[in-house]
């Protein structure tokens, strides 16, 4: 695993642009940044590979027990949404897709960070724009990337439905996430709608989701978090299973960061975990606390000798948080990957990488391209 | 070989961009199963109609994905292009409904007592990706 300096294509706005990733620069510079790129060996991407399937079905055996044992508080899981989620689970609803977090250096086993397994982001740029770069620049290597058409082969199963899209409004990365799988849903022949989140209409009268035509919504990919829906008002019509939604209910179990102790409980020293805990005691002074349920790095501290070194803010925590060794990234000239692994359809399909010069991946950390050859 | 074969956009643009966008301009009549229809008419919403199925689609029809070298018509996916003597029908009355409720180049049904804003309010403080 080497990080190169390039030089950025002169167009390179434009280009990926073009391609949907129309927010590839933040306030504070760069968020898509190809005057660096990472090369791996047929070999780390195969590691990469074989982790990333391997913790998929950890988490799903993990998520078992949690249904087995009743640990729905260990999650935070509002009682409101446990019927859903049994139901859910029992009929195996339709997943798309996720997103694992892994530290790796190369050498030793990749480990676990967080999964993303509800609402997970930065795939335009892995799917699409990094493919593109590849083919510009160098088009007799190979990428960990074939995101694209497993996803159109995921869709294929819907044929004769109409399948919705959802986001929020305003935010032209969840737009454009949004947007990009409705594109590979309509290249795979299925029908396609959109609807903004808080567009989506309750119809008392017939029991049903409809949208802004009051063409009834009967499958709905939200990019959306679980949590959030079933906090909010509408949150009540979904026990009645009035709409199928992708990712679908269950998926609450796996991407809630209260997974990772019980991960960890369940398979003590596996080589793709980190020790993780609810409580720091066992871990001591040096560890690394997270919210159950946050995102893009927020509220994340880094605490040292018992006092947080690093720290994120945010606006989440309410439903407590757990401790994780703390784990070095590995450095390259002062920059710190994070090695996005995707899973779509329950396989693993493709990376992406983010880096920062900071311990803790955030909002602002910027996605570098990659290649192996 | 780990990375896909080819990669293309269809939909590009705004969250609405591509079949759903709105429209401007006159609308297309009532779909009905009394209406004609030649192979490929486009209705925004509806799609495209395959005459040989007296339906519509998302896609042309025997639209070609060079990735997977297959056609789409009616509704699936074949190694040849869809061969018919059929290039004008009329749809289902089933399909005709169903295309009409879906079509987005005009003014929807009046108003039925339907709430909005019921979902989206805890994005306005968080962010929702991660």
């Amino acid at each position: 695993m080497q990080r190169h300096c390039c030089l950025p294509r002169p167009a390179w706005r434009s280009q990926v642009e073009s391609l949907g990733l129309t927010y590839h620069t933040h306030d504070e510079g760069p968020y898509w940044d190809e005057s660096a790129c990472y090369e791996f060996t047929t070999a780390e991407i195969d590691t990469l590979e074989r982790a990333a399937r391997e913790l998929h079905y950890l988490c799903i055996e993990a998520a078992e027990q949690v249904i087995a044992r009743d640990w729905w508080d260990r999650l935070a899981i509002p009682p409101a949404a446990v019927p859903a989620i049994l139901r859910s689970w029992e009929r195996d609803d339709f997943s798309l897709y996720g997103r694992f977090d892994l530290a790796f250096d190369g050498s030793s086993p990749p480990k676990l960070l967080e999964y993303n397994a509800d609402t997970p982001t930065a795939l335009v740029e892995a799917a699409v724009a990094q493919w593109f770069w590849l083919q510009e620049t160098r088009p007799g290597a190979d990428q960990f990337n074939s995101i694209h058409e497993r996803l159109i082969e995921a869709w294929r199963r819907w044929a004769g439905a109409t399948i919705h899209f959802s986001s929020v409004r305003d935010n032209p990365e969840d737009e454009q996430t949004v947007l990009y799988l409705r594109d590979t849903c309509t290249q795979a022949g299925v029908a396609t709608r959109a609807v903004f989140i808080d567009d989506l209409g309750w119809d008392a009268a017939r029991r049903r989701f409809v949208d802004l035509d009051l063409v009834p919504v009967t499958h709905c990919f939200k990019l959306y978090p679980w949590e959030w829906l079933w906090a909010e008002e509408f949150g009540v019509h979904l026990a009645a299973d009035a709409v199928q939604l992708i990712e679908p209910t269950w998926k609450m179990l796996l991407s809630n960061k209260g997974l990772l102790p019980i991960l960890w409980e369940l398979n003590p020293d596996h080589p793709n975990l980190l020790p993780t805990f609810e409580t720091a005691g066992p871990l001591a002074a040096r560890h690394v606390r997270k919210p159950k349920l946050s995102r893009e790095g927020a509220n994340v501290a880094w605490v040292e000798g018992g006092a947080a070194v690093e720290e994120t803010g945010g606006a989440y925590g309410r439903e407590g948080f757990v401790y994780q060794a703390a784990v070095e990234l590995p450095e390259f000239a002062g920059h710190r990957p994070v090695c996005g692994v995707w899973i779509v359809d329950h396989e693993p399909a493709g990376l992406g990488l983010r880096e920062d010069t900071r311990r803790i991946t955030g909002n602002l950390s910027r996605f570098v391209p990659h290649y192996f050859s | 070989m780990k990375r896909s074969r080819s990669v293309q956009r269809l939909l590009i643009g705004g969250f609405t961009a591509g079949l759903a966008a709105a429209a401007a301009g006159a609308a297309e009549p009532r779909i009905t199963a009394d209406q004609l229809y030649t192979n490929d008419t486009f209705i925004r919403g509806a799609g495209h109609y395959h005459a040989p199925f007296r339906a519509f689609f998302p896609l042309p029809y025997n639209h070609y994905d060079p990735q997977r070298q297959l056609y789409f018509y009616g509704g699936q996916w074949g190694p040849a292009p869809h061969r018919s003597i059929v290039n004008i029908s009329a749809p289902s009355a089933e399909v005709a409904r169903l295309a009409e409720l879906a079509r987005t180049d005009r003014a929807g049904p009046i108003a039925a007592p339907v709430a909005r804003s019921g979902f989206g309010s805890t994005s306005r403080s968080h962010y929702s990706g991660s």
